[in-house]
């Protein structure tokens, strides 16, 4: 895969005529593709040489740009699933997860409605094609929408991270979604919660307004339940958190591990809660995933040359 | 002036072969623009075609078996029964509303509307025509939803409120067509009908709207063509839920918002992008077929 990174940087050179730059293509997550512009914009004061070209297009897109090699880093909102991993491995391309941040999903509703908290279960009668939970009255919440309280299931198209991540820890492996009001944006999703008292709705912790309120979660029936909050995603507390996560093709090197060691650094993780995210823990790596089991590589990427510097040079 | 014409064959003479190869090259261009046309409807069949047709021959029966819209599942299901009716609903929903006011406006374009009257409403119809789609979305989010959810609809974005938006954006094409229909009957029917003692209303009736019934029929199916084929409006309006509606109120979901929203995040060449691109070629073949018959009702008008 270094002859890949040289590939690139040949690439790089040949397109932008400049014999010192370097490009870095980062593609995918369209959840990540601020955070990332946010990162390059950064870096490019620490590392003048150093380009981080940035896409969305989705986590899809990304990962099929490193199963390509037509990027250097994939973002990618949930972690690659076994047939994608495959797929690049067929191509000699052996993917490697690194996590640089969390990303808490919250469970919307209109402020109007008595719900104040609710399990993974209930959600899962909500929003499971089998799950039976028609009616706000299904769930002991009293709320009258003009006469009916049929509950309106909003979500997310079937190609973003978001769906997939909610569909995976909510409806279990395999599980069928009923008919939802399948938006592009979190934003559109508060904005139908706003406008229907009988409306839920999932989506990015960062789109709260005076009309939409937040669920506190628990995993079980019966147990607390905890508001999502960057404090209890990072503490690994909030049941409701996703790693978020670049690929590279083996352990990075070069530039690509400089880029990769700057983002998980101080200066880095500071544009994750800037963009409302939530940093990685620091010291111990792998300790708050919990439901990512390949999380380690984190701080394996961490030893190699030329990355402390930049590190020290990224804090003002 | 009698020493004219002599000079005239010498002045075509005199320049040679250049410019007679310029005759010729602009007339093969302006011959090519001729067929242009023609040239990409074909190329679109063919784009669409060979990134769809090979899923659609394959899965037909699937997607026309099932409700069940999930292509990103593993195993994914391409069920389009939904989607199918989604659109159909919205259109058929949107004809109960442009067909009568349309044609009427045409009516009254035609036949009562002073001269001056008529400019003016030809002139703001037009502009109708001119509102880019996304406003119309824009229109059905802000203005159409707070609306239908006072009447007691759940969600203001649904099939009903796809179907207004999709009414107002045929509109302009019913009422233009519409009136060039009334109008292509010739004043003698008029004059026959009126002799004979018909009033107004049974002028219209009975004489000059059987007269212009292939054109009211062209013009409708052309907006029918239209609204099957419309896009941002109703990804914005409907709701998006792959849902089999039951009521007026209900959330729908159309084939071609489907391919919009989808086709961004679909990989390229996988299955998914595959049976959206198998979306598009149905849509194309729904709207072909459509244009068809309102094509051959147009001949039939004028033999």
């Amino acid at each position: 895969m270094r002859l890949v990174l040289v590939t690139g940087v040949v690439l790089a050179l040949a397109a932008c005529g400049r014999s010192d730059d370097v490009v870095l293509q980062v593609k995918g997550s369209d959840t990540m593709v601020n955070l990332m512009q946010g990162m390059s914009e950064a870096y490019a004061k620490v590392e003048p040489k150093v380009i981080v070209a940035v896409t969305g297009g989705g986590t899809g897109t990304g990962v099929k740009s490193i199963i390509d090699r037509t990027a250097d880093l994939a973002m990618a909102s949930r972690p690659m699933k076994a047939p994608e991993i495959e797929a690049a491995r067929r191509n000699g391309v052996e993917p490697h997860e690194i996590v640089i941040a969390y990303d808490g999903l919250a469970v919307y509703i209109h402020r109007d409605n008595p719900l104040r908290q609710i399990s993974f279960e209930k959600l899962r009668c909500i929003y499971a094609a089998d799950g039976g939970c028609q009616r706000w009255s299904d769930l002991g919440v009293s709320l009258d929408c003009g006469g009916d309280d049929t509950i309106i299931k909003v979500g997310r198209q079937n190609n973003s991270g978001t769906y997939e991540y909610f569909r995976e820890e909510v409806l279990g492996r395999g599980g069928k979604f009923t008919n939802t009001m399948d938006q592009s944006g979190t934003q559109q999703v508060v904005d139908v919660v706003s406008t229907s008292r009988c409306a839920i709705g999932y989506g990015g912790m960062g789109y709260q307004t005076d009309v939409v309120r937040f669920v506190c979660l628990s995993r079980h029936e019966g147990e607390p339940c905890v508001e999502p909050s960057l404090e209890a995603v990072a503490a690994g507390k909030y049941p409701f958190a996703r790693p978020l996560q670049v690929y590279t093709d083996g352990p990075p090197q070069g530039h690509v591990a400089a880029f990769v060691d700057w983002m998980l650094s101080e200066a880095g993780q500071r544009i994750v809660l800037e963009s409302g995210f939530v940093p990685v823990p620091k010291a111990p790596a792998g300790t708050a995933t919990g439901a990512d089991a390949d999380a380690a590589p984190a701080d394996e990427a961490a030893p190699v040359e030329g990355a402390t510097p930049a590190a020290e040079e990224g804090q003002p | 002036m009698n020493q004219d014409p002599p000079y005239v064959p010498i002045r075509l003479r005199q320049p040679p072969a250049v410019s007679r190869w310029a005759e010729r090259a602009i007339e093969a261009l302006i011959r090519l623009c001729g067929v242009s046309a023609m040239i990409f409807v074909v190329a679109i069949f063919v784009f669409i075609g060979r990134e769809g047709l090979g899923f659609l021959v394959e899965n037909f029966l699937g997607m026309m078996s099932s409700v069940d819209w999930n292509p990103t599942y593993e195993p994914p299901s391409f069920g389009i029964v939904a989607l199918l009716i989604g659109t159909f609903w919205c259109v058929g929903l949107s004809l109960l509303f442009s067909v009568p006011i349309g044609l009427g406006a045409a009516v009254y374009l035609s036949e009562f509307a002073s001269p001056r009257a008529r400019e003016v409403l030809k002139v703001v119809v037009e502009m109708l025509a001119a509102i880019p789609s996304v406003v119309w979305g824009f229109i059905g989010v802000m203005i159409l939803n707070p609306f239908l959810q006072a009447l007691g609809a759940q969600v203001g974005l649904n099939g009903l409120n796809g179907a207004i938006i999709l009414a107002l954006m045929t509109l302009p094409l019913l009422v233009s067509l519409g009136e060039d229909a009334l109008r292509a009957v010739p004043d003698s029917y008029r004059q026959a009908a009126v002799a004979m003692g018909a009033t107004r209303w049974e002028t219209i009736r009975y004489v000059l709207l059987p007269a212009a019934r292939r054109g009211m029929l062209v013009a409708v199916l052309l907006g029918v063509g239209r609204a099957v084929g419309e896009t941002m409006a109703v990804l914005m309006a409907t709701g998006h839920a792959v849902n089999v509606p039951t009521g007026l109120f209900d959330p729908v979901r159309t084939l071609t918002a489907t391919v919009a929203a989808e086709l961004g995040e679909a990989v390229r060449g996988g299955e998914h992008y595959r049976a959206l691109f198998a979306l598009g070629l149905l849509l194309l073949g729904i709207t072909f077929v459509v244009n068809l018959i309102a094509d051959l009702a147009m001949r039939g008008r004028r033999t």
